[in-house]
């Protein structure tokens, strides 16, 4: 496939309000709930936090690569989706006679997000959603990268994330909260991606806990890191080892 | 873009438990709609899988579901191909992409069920393998050696429309040479719960198109595609997907069918038709009152009335993340017998719907068709699909 630029990202964890703030390393107690404004409150209702992470980390990528989140092409990846819309349509289910709240059922789709700022900004461009497990990353990446090279377009947000699952599945997961968002375009000076090739083995240099790396999205942190430090090579797009596709940075 | 060969198909749903008998219960014109197996606190039918399921083999017990029950029926119909695909292509160089809107969530139904009563979830409980989307791609890359990309497009009820035009993209782009595609969804409570409490899930068999139609019905199955760079003998060609975004509301279309019209237009496009080439439409039909009212609006936008069309709902039930390669494979039938299926339950038809509804069977030469499907939060596709020759 052809190269693609990496025009700008976005981050949202629990502590961290955005890219810069997580690469100053100091969390701040008082984040605990994205913003995204993309969405107006009333449309929100019914809407998790996962769903706003998206929303949130989309506006960033957006923002940082200055392309218009009301006419750009969108890719949400997850693994988990909505779990905690989910989860709590489960006891509704068996806790309230069945009787589900429908904007909590509207918002339950693996697509909610898409759907919310498609509509929040009236975008009307292409949009999807991805599940690949832990691979969501990857998944996202190639969909992105593929639609890219098939010339449909030549700009797109992507946003890949995962929030904890909440109890009875939360002793499931060992992952903090995280979201990661970049902006992709064909042309531009900024770092690029040169190729997707599959290794048996790839290097992770980020420093992050063990809870960021099991999160799906850590391999956008990867990526951040590897453009905040200069350093070019190949980027790691899944969470753990073994055989995995990489992206190799260019940064000239 | 260039016609991609499409070397091997099936579909297990409430018609039957092979591509055969739901192809021939199709051709006979009989309704796999009936009473729910699952508890519920309204009136509905539903498209359930007839008769019991069998365990997967046990190699792969980790992964035994219903919905993975219903899939391997699906895929042990097309387990030749793909490994045929995987040692023509080499085992990286194929890939599996389906669509799914719940994923294994009646499993985590049971389990939430368990843990309520028991506090502790059952023990042969497994999210990662049971329940998480991209289990069921996994499943199946790992019984037939593929080691590409495997993960699902979940875009609630296009989902499975929507991984036609990702085989595309993967396969023009050179990251794959065989995609295998489809999607599938199983009966859930919540599915079931969740459209009731939207007002839209119909007590009676539903009416696409009709007079007084009042809502859907939920269904269950599986459908797969293999679609490949080249082959030899195809049975059929996908031609091309129009994607479009409503922008409009979370759950119902935009009513003037803006965004399943450029879904279409976009579809014609890129397979290089017009409209006046086009031989007939498998709708998403659902039978809402909304859905039906704006897609007619689109289709005769594109089309007039010169394009018979033909919702299988009726037949089937909704699949959800399941409907849009369910479709796939009854647009490739009505290709290779000619055959339009008629839409069950439409008489009387709704007098608003401007186009040409198939109320009785048809027999007429088919050589491309188009299936659409359209989903909560706006999300729309087109998928033309064509005869080989």
């Amino acid at each position: 496939m052809r190269p693609v630029h990496v025009a700008g990202m976005g981050l949202w964890s629990p502590g961290y309000a955005d890219l810069a703030a997580w690469r100053a390393g100091t969390p701040d107690a008082s984040v605990i709930k994205p913003k995204c404004r993309l969405v107006d409150v009333r449309l929100k209702r019914g809407s998790s936090r996962f769903a706003n992470m998206l929303g949130e980390v989309v506006e960033q990528a957006a923002r940082a690569a200055e392309l218009d989140v009301r006419s750009a092409a969108t890719f949400y990846g997850s693994s988990l989706g909505e779990i905690e819309t989910m989860v709590e349509l489960l006891r509704m289910l068996y806790e309230e006679e069945g009787k589900l709240s429908p904007n909590r059922f509207k918002c339950s789709v693996h697509n909610a997000a898409s759907g919310l700022v498609s509509i929040g900004q009236g975008n009307t461009a292409f949009s999807t959603a991805i599940a690949g497990g832990a691979r969501s990353f990857e998944a996202t990446l190639l969909e992105a990268w593929a639609w890219l090279d098939a010339g449909e377009g030549d700009a797109l947000l992507l946003a890949v994330a995962d929030d904890r699952a909440p109890p009875p599945l939360d002793a499931l997961d060992d992952h903090d909260a995280l979201a990661v968002g970049v902006a992709l375009t064909t042309r531009g000076a900024g770092p690029r991606l040169e190729r997707l090739r599959v290794v048996e083995h790839a290097e992770r240099h980020a420093a992050m806990s063990d809870a960021l790396r099991a999160n799906c999205a850590s391999p956008g942190l990867e990526l951040a890191a590897a453009i905040f430090d200069r350093r070019e090579g190949p980027v790691a797009l899944s969470p753990f080892g073994g055989p995995q596709w990489v992206a190799d940075l260019v940064l000239s | 873009m260039a016609p991609l060969p499409i070397t091997a198909w099936s579909a297990v749903n409430a018609l039957g438990r092979s591509t055969a008998e739901v192809l021939a219960a199709l051709d006979a014109g009989r309704s796999g709609l009936g009473p729910s197996p699952l508890p519920a606190t309204m009136e509905t039918v539903v498209g359930a899988i007839p008769g019991a399921l069998a365990p997967l083999p046990a190699e792969h017990a980790a992964y035994d579901t219903r919905l993975a029950r219903i899939g391997w029926l699906a895929f042990e119909e097309v387990r030749g191909a793909l490994e045929g695909a995987v040692a023509r292509w080499g085992p990286h160089r194929v890939g599996v992409v389906l669509g799914t809107s719940t994923g294994g969530l009646e499993e985590t139904e049971q389990a939430f069920d368990h843990w309520r009563r028991e506090g502790t979830l059952p023990a042969r409980y497994d999210y990662e393998h049971q329940h998480n989307f991209a289990a069921f791609g996994e499943l199946l890359a790992r019984a037939a050696g593929v080691t590409g990309p495997s993960y699902v497009v979940s875009t609630a009820c296009s989902s499975s429309g929507k991984v036609a035009s990702s085989a595309a993209r993967l396969i023009r782009a050179s990251v794959l040479d065989a995609v295998l595609i489809g999607g599938i969804d199983s009966l859930t409570r919540m599915t079931l719960q969740g459209f009731h409490s939207l007002g839209i899930l119909s007590s009676q068999p539903c009416r696409p198109f009709g007079a007084g139609r009042d809502g859907i019905n939920i269904g269950e199955g599986a459908a797969l595609l293999l679609v490949e760079r080249e082959a030899s003998d195809p049975g059929a060609v996908l031609l091309g997907v129009g994607e479009s975004a409503d922008a409009y509301r979370m759950s119902s279309p935009e009513p003037g069918g803006r965004g399943a019209r450029e879904a279409m237009e976009r579809a014609l496009a890129q397979a290089g038709l017009t409209p006046a080439q086009l031989d007939h439409i498998n709708a998403h039909g659902t039978a809402t009152p909304l859905n039906d009212a704006a897609e007619s609006i689109a289709i005769e936008a594109v089309f007039g009335r010169r394009v018979p069309v033909s919702s299988t709902k009726g037949y089937t039930g909704h699949l959800l993340g399941g409907a849009g390669g369910t479709e796939m494979v009854f647009a490739l039938h009505a290709i290779r017998t000619g055959r339009l299926p008629a839409t069950l339950g439409a008489t009387p038809l709704d007098p608003a719907v401007a186009i040409d509804v198939v109320t009785e069977p048809r027999e007429q030469p088919v050589r491309t068709v188009l299936s659409n499907s359209f989903a909560f939060g706006g999300s729309n596709v087109a998928v033309v699909l064509g005869a080989a020759r």
